[in-house]
């Protein structure tokens, strides 16, 4: 352990820095995803007696958890998350880019087996409302929504 | 077959002695990260790291504006008033058993949060003692104009 003027820092293990790299991501996630819940119970009110409860397992189980010495799964992040009545998500920080949703414009149509045709291809879509929730279009749904 | 990753030190897990966060600005107050450093010494030699990390965790969740759960971030005690009384605003602390961390959102420095000491400690009850050494360093950044 050492102090510089940048601040305090910890020698490096021995097993090498992809170890050390993945250990501390997965504390952070671990920490971070806790937290998230910990802040939940609290503003909703929900002591961990209530949440064990509604999970039926014991208080300490949630305990455990909350703290972060026990390995979440997805399955438990997702049962805690639906006894709060949220629904768990996960997101694949960095890869936004790949993860993009395919717009139905970007696909190919030529040779489309169900022959629909780009949005961009299409000389006049025409819309009219029907009341303030429903539009009405002469183009398919999806076509509307891409509009 | 994947490359075996090279063997060695891998990177140093550091606690910044301040932390531009999306939200706030941690400051550590001169021997802070000391009292870190003494404070650490009752931890396992193999949880240290650990311990380091999840404090790094806790400071860059703060100081990226996300909420904190009350048991680990809560007020703690008074701040000193400018007139030898107390103020009606408080202290905090980062909690992580067996250590924790005092600080203080600024009145002066806008967006920013002085650590003011880490204590080892596993009892709740606030001590005398840290309640003084928070309200030296308050004292000295926040009335006497020292930087940290």
């Amino acid at each position: 352990m050492a102090i510089n003027v940048d601040g305090l820092t910890y020698p490096a293990s021995d097993a090498g820095a992809d170890v050390d790299a993945r250990q501390d991501a997965r504390e952070a996630l671990i920490y971070n995803a806790t937290e998230d819940l910990a802040v939940c119970l609290d503003r909703l009110g929900v002591s961990r007696a209530e949440l064990a409860r509604r999970l039926d397992k014991k208080p300490s189980y949630v305990s455990r958890v909350l703290s972060g010495r026990q390995n979440m799964t997805f399955a438990t992040f997702s049962d805690f998350c639906q006894a709060l009545g949220f629904v768990a998500e996960v997101r694949v920080g960095g890869a936004e880019t790949i993860l993009a949703p395919e717009r139905r414009d970007e696909a190919p149509h030529e040779d489309d087996a169900e022959g629909w045709t780009p949005l961009s291809r299409i000389e006049s879509v025409s819309f009219r409302a029907v009341d303030e929730t429903v539009i009405e279009c002469d183009a398919p749904q999806w076509q509307a929504h891409a509009a | 077959m994947a490359e075996q990753a090279p063997k060695g030190p891998g990177p140093a897990v550091a606690i910044p002695r301040r932390l531009q966060g999306a939200r706030w600005t941690i400051v550590h107050c001169e021997g802070a990260l000391e009292s870190l450093e003494v404070a650490l010494e009752t931890v396992a030699a193999n949880k240290r790291r650990s311990m380091i990390n999840g404090l790094r965790n806790q400071i860059r969740r703060h100081a990226d504006g996300h909420p904190m759960a009350p048991r680990t971030f809560e007020d703690e005690g008074p701040l000193p008033g400018r007139n030898g009384g107390t103020s009606s605003r408080s202290f905090k602390a980062y909690k992580r058993i067996p250590i924790r961390a005092y600080l203080w959102q600024s009145p002066g420095t806008r967006d920013t949060w002085f650590v003011s000491h880490y204590i080892a400690k596993r009892r709740d009850k606030l001590a005398d003692a840290d309640i003084a050494r928070v309200g030296d360093n308050f004292r000295r950044i926040e009335f006497d104009g020292d930087q940290c």
